[in-house]
């Protein structure tokens, strides 16, 4: 692997921070960066810059409030011109003839004209006046009764999902227009956001984010003591929530382009950033590397095939004719999050043809059984796109 | 991505008028980035962005490549963004809501207590970078809002703004280092 310059890592930093780069450039900033405290540190900062104006976007007018204003406003033009389409009064008739033209006085004058002596001119005037005040009248009324609908009966918020407690209650409050908080005590109920969950001592408040992909939500817990607030732009595909205090424990699933899980504290930023891993097929030989997440890496020879999730903790594994066995020794050492984790886990597999490998298709025969790690890979160096996912 | 598009569009011509709101729900967020990079302004963007989706709907019909929804209402938001600025009037100052900023406002003390303190200044710090991204060029904004804002590629960039990746890659650089300047002066 080629070696880099501190000055040519920082001229690709932005790049790197963006999933601009291939996996070979991304690979030598990640071993630069592993050994050089002022890149690392620059990175980091060119990283909180990042995380800073994303941030500053996520309560945007825009996502599902914006999708529903909108489908509101089209429903009510849609009714409008529905309503002209069915009438006999066409729109141009008010627009060129009627007396709504722009030269409205000369339509006043023509009234003032009918009452003085009525000839079947002026009559047939007055029916039509009447005819395109009664239109407009309507028309008028239509939006009149939709805004006092929405003022009196407003749209309702964005569902996130639901949560449900165990053996407690908790408190759900959300700010009124005044500022002050309106709170109620419950056991269960709907996320919407803008509201701030607050959680008791000794009780478990389960919070599941509804998934467009069936199966795939996304569950958090949250231990009381604790308070959570939602944001108020945050949905299920762009969910970002403050954690004011206590434990919170994720289990989020799989995260798509576009999609983001931001949790954050009152000093950090927890964003999940997907798994991202780097496959090999060269000379025979298949070679994974794994920068955060679980990759299910398995045989694809024989007639069965045992699947063995691979993490950080997971060690190395050899591939038989028909299964997948860990060899585990030695084990890889697992970084630390204070450390530089930028140096991918290697994982190595060799297919082999003679049928000798797997004894213990189980994989635990040596009591090393690898454990997939759900934990979120808050400082690992983004891989590139291509790779990701 | 686009073939998605082009089913939409054409079952949207052909009567299935509520897909239409699949396309809002895809888009409102690349479209509000856009409006919000060239006006600068949350409220104006979002007026902004249902009117283009309005008329997007209306003329549907004329788009000649309906695999191509995404490039062509992306000219429509710019389109009908720059019309909004040249109506106005004068240069309006940067509208940022947020909650510690409403209060302040309309006259009150912030709340008290930790929570209230981290978002105030959490707010702070959002208002700050906010009038940062402002005093950028337009072109500038645009680039870093449909980055940061929208997560895109600097393909993706380069296909909406009709740039190429290397001039994309220098605004967003000029872009940040102007942000760094003026939100952190000491750092530059």
């Amino acid at each position: 692997m080629k070696s880099l310059s501190c000055n040519q890592v920082s001229r690709s930093l932005w790049r790197y921070i963006d999933r601009e780069l291939v996996a070979n450039d991304v690979s030598a900033i990640s071993v630069h960066l592993r050994g050089c405290d002022r890149c690392q540190a620059l990175y980091h900062e060119r990283s909180r810059e990042a995380s800073q104006y994303r941030m500053t976007f996520v309560e945007s007018p825009f996502g599902e409030h914006f999708v529903s204003k909108l489908s509101q406003r089209m429903k009510q033009e849609e009714l409008g011109s529905g309503m002209i389409r069915d009438g006999s009064l066409q729109v141009s008739d008010l627009r060129e003839d009627g007396p709504w033209s722009a030269d409205a006085s000369a339509g006043d004058a023509s009234a003032g004209d009918a009452s003085a002596g009525l000839s079947e001119d002026s009559v047939f005037t007055r029916r039509r006046f009447r005819r395109a005040a009664t239109v407009a009248a309507m028309l008028l009324l239509i939006p009149t009764v939709v805004i006092i609908g929405v003022v009196f009966n407003p749209p309702r918020s964005k569902l996130l999902g639901t949560f449900e407690v165990e053996d407690g209650l908790v408190t759900e409050s959300r700010l009124g227009s005044d500022g002050k908080r309106i709170s109620q005590t419950v056991e269960d109920g709907v996320l919407t956001p803008g509201r701030i969950l607050t959680v008791p001592q000794d009780v478990v408040a389960r919070l599941t984010l509804h998934s467009r992909v069936p199966g795939e939500n996304t569950t958090i817990s949250l231990f009381g003591p604790a308070e959570l607030s939602l944001s108020k732009g945050a949905d299920p595909e762009v969910f970002s929530a403050v954690l004011e205090s206590g434990v919170l424990e994720a289990n989020v699933a799989p995260c798509r382009e576009g999609e983001i899980f931001e949790i954050v504290t009152a000093n950090a930023l927890a964003t999940v950033v997907g798994t991202r891993f780097e496959l090999r097929f060269l000379d025979g030989f298949t070679r994974l590397a794994v920068w955060s997440g679980t990759v299910r890496f398995q045989a694809r020879t024989g007639a069965e095939t045992a699947a063995v999730p691979v993490t950080r903790e997971s060690g190395s594994f050899r591939v038989g004719k028909d299964s997948v066995v860990p060899e585990c020794d030695p084990p890889l050492p697992v970084p630390s999050l204070a450390e530089q984790p930028h140096e991918p886990v290697d994982v190595e597999e060799r297919f082999e043809t003679s049928g000798s490998g797997p004894e213990d298709p189980t994989g635990t025969s040596n009591g090393e059984a690898p454990v997939p790690s759900s934990a979120p890979d808050l400082d690992t160096p983004f891989s590139p796109s291509e790779a990701e996912r | 991505m686009y073939s998605e598009d082009l089913e939409y569009v054409q079952r949207i011509l052909a009567g299935e008028s509520e897909l239409f709101e699949s396309l809002v729900r895809k888009y409102n967020r690349m479209a509000g980035a856009i409006a919000f990079g060239i006006v600068g302004d949350f409220h104006a963007a979002e007026d902004i962005v249902q009117e283009a989706f309005l008329k997007a709907f209306r003329v549907l019909h004329t788009l000649r490549d309906p695999g191509k929804f995404k490039p062509w209402f992306a000219r429509l938001v710019r389109s009908k963004s720059l019309d909004a600025l040249r109506r106005r009037p004068s240069h309006k100052p940067l509208e940022v809501s947020t909650e510690a900023g409403d209060r302040l406002q309309r006259g009150e003390a912030p709340r008290y207590g930790p929570t209230a303190e981290d978002d105030h200044l959490r707010e702070e710090s959002r208002r700050k970078v906010l009038e940062a991204v402002e005093s950028l060029s337009r072109e500038d904004r645009v680039v870093l809002v449909l980055k940061h804002m929208e997560g895109l590629s600097y393909k993706e960039i380069a296909e909406i703004t009709g740039s190429t990746l290397s001039a994309i890659e220098s605004r967003l650089f000029r872009a940040r280092q102007a942000l760094r300047k003026k939100l952190d002066p000491s750092k530059t």
